[in-house]
């Protein structure tokens, strides 16, 4: 008989992809690498490597959203308590983009003492579910809701909370959203005028 | 049919599974193509029971039902509090197991949204739905046959029943008590209908009634079924007269009738209207007892 069904331990799904987010909204650090190069690795190369981190993942990114919009991937959304994540973006600036951008890389220590950090950030930001934490998703007008599930005595109704990219400047608890599923945690619902 | 949605304008389609031990349900991510699929079923479902509108009947525990056979519910009815539950449900959580360890997976349900913001939920027993796990399958695959290594589930041609925001639409009434679990609250409810018969029938005495339904869920069945009837208007005289021409052992106590216990079941069927007596031959009176029976002609 073909074994189809290995037992294994429940895990969040998108695991590559949301790695592909952290690395998307690390993008602005990398373009800033660019800009200012290294003396330890010829612009050559750099720039190119820069660039190729700054956008792949961002371009991972795009496609899924079509790829979810194209596959009708869209939930009801119930509102309890919410929270705007806009605090989120004030520790991704102090964690990232502050400390690395201004961090001089004299030697090849430094270099990796950076990669490792660079990496350390990636690991906590993908674990904590922070990878829709994206400047691209401001610049484009959304706000980040942490929204809590409702409090209706339901026994079925979920306990994780949701993170909802929204056009929408506030919400009203009790409402129902209906928003495209990016991963089993973020979902984003769309505006009239943005380019997702 | 006179649904509570736009079958014309759905918004949403989510998929989801239920589980057993502990009972859990969960969103299971589709793609258009399933969504599609998932959608045809629940057309094929209303088009299956639209026929059946004219003779279709408030559900009955006590009832045996033919498969299939169309009975609704209330949604405010104990007896569709569990789908109730799961259609109002909200932000399911996603199924992280899937589609590893089915062994506990009970049903499969399909939620649907219309542009009024209106719900409609259908649920399907999983029985084959899984079937496929253990068949070996083979496609045909660059001039080839090839063994199918991916897991493979098998959606049914519709659903057991569909739920939207006023009634419990039933197609099948025997995946209604399997998912339901309804043989565990109509045993929970005796104790509250016992209670409720005794205030609209206060001339017997329920309580050998009350001992003997709560432990056994034939009698449980005729309680949640006589309880759903009007009893207020049945006369002491004719009920007393029913139970002794069709020999069910009543004795009257302080006044009130009291029911010994061996009498119990057929004071239930009594109640019921399912314990009647024929005397084709004279002298010769036969009793029966009715496991289906409709109301026919008169008011």
């Amino acid at each position: 008989m073909t074994k189809r069904q290995p037992r294994r331990r429940p895990t969040e799904g998108f695991k590559v992809f949301r790695i592909a987010m952290v690395l998307s909204s690390l993008s602005p650090l990398f373009v800033l690498w660019a800009i200012r190069g290294t003396p330890m690795v010829p612009d050559i190369w750099f720039i190119p490597i820069c660039m190729a981190f700054a956008l792949v993942p961002t371009a991972f990114l795009y496609c899924r959203i079509s790829n979810a919009k194209a596959n009708r991937e869209k939930r009801q959304l119930s509102v309890g308590a919410h929270d705007d994540s806009r605090k989120h973006l004030l520790v991704y600036l102090f964690a990232n983009l502050l400390p690395f951008y201004r961090t001089d890389i004299a030697g090849y220590r430094d270099l990796s003492a950076m990669v490792l950090a660079l990496a350390v950030i990636i690991f906590l930001f993908w674990h904590l579910r922070l990878h829709y934490v994206n400047v691209l998703f401001v610049v484009l007008n959304y706000r980040a809701f942490t929204i809590h599930p409702p409090r209706d005595g339901n026994p079925f109704t979920g306990t994780e909370p949701i993170v909802l990219l929204s056009p929408r400047h506030h919400l009203n608890e009790g409402e129902n959203i209906n928003a495209y599923r990016i991963t089993d945690t973020v979902y984003l619902e769309p505006g009239d005028e943005s380019s997702f | 049919m006179n649904l509570r949605f736009d079958m014309q304008q759905i918004e949403t389609t989510e998929f989801g599974i239920g589980r057993t031990n502990p009972t859990a349900f969960y969103f299971v991510p589709v793609d258009a193509s399933a969504q599609r699929a998932v959608r045809a079923m629940v057309r094929q479902t209303l088009d299956s029971m639209e026929p059946m509108v004219g003779e279709a009947s408030y559900y009955q525990p006590a009832e045996k039902y033919a498969t299939p056979e169309y009975c609704y519910l209330r949604t405010d009815d104990p007896m569709a509090e569990l789908f109730r539950d799961v259609s109002l449900a909200g932000n399911l959580p996603t199924d992280s197991q899937f589609p590893y360890d089915l062994g506990s997976m009970t049903c499969y349900f399909v939620k649907l949204t219309d542009r009024a913001g209106r719900r409609l939920t259908a649920f399907r027993r999983a029985a084959y739905f899984k079937g496929m796990l253990r068949k070996k399958l083979v496609h045909w695959d660059r001039d080839t046959l090839r063994l199918v290594d991916d897991a493979v589930f098998k959606l049914d041609n519709d659903f057991d029943m569909v739920l939207d925001s006023e009634f419990l639409h039933v197609l099948r009434p025997s995946s209604l008590e399997a998912l339901g679990n309804l043989k565990k609250s109509i045993l929970e409810a005796v104790s509250g209908n016992v209670s409720r018969l005794a205030e609209e029938i206060p001339y017997v005495d329920f309580e050998t009634v009350k001992s003997y339904a709560e432990t056994r869920i034939r009698a449980a069945r005729y309680v949640a079924s006589i309880r759903q009837q009007n009893l207020q208007d049945i006369d002491e005289d004719a009920l007393e007269r029913l139970c002794v021409t069709t020999g069910v052992g009543i004795q009257r106590v302080n006044g009130r009738l009291s029911i010994p216990e061996k009498s119990v079941m057929g004071f239930l069927e009594v109640l019921d209207r399912r314990r009647y007596r024929v005397e084709l031959v004279r002298e010769s009176p036969e009793f029966y007892r009715a496991t289906g029976r409709q109301k026919v002609g008169g008011s």
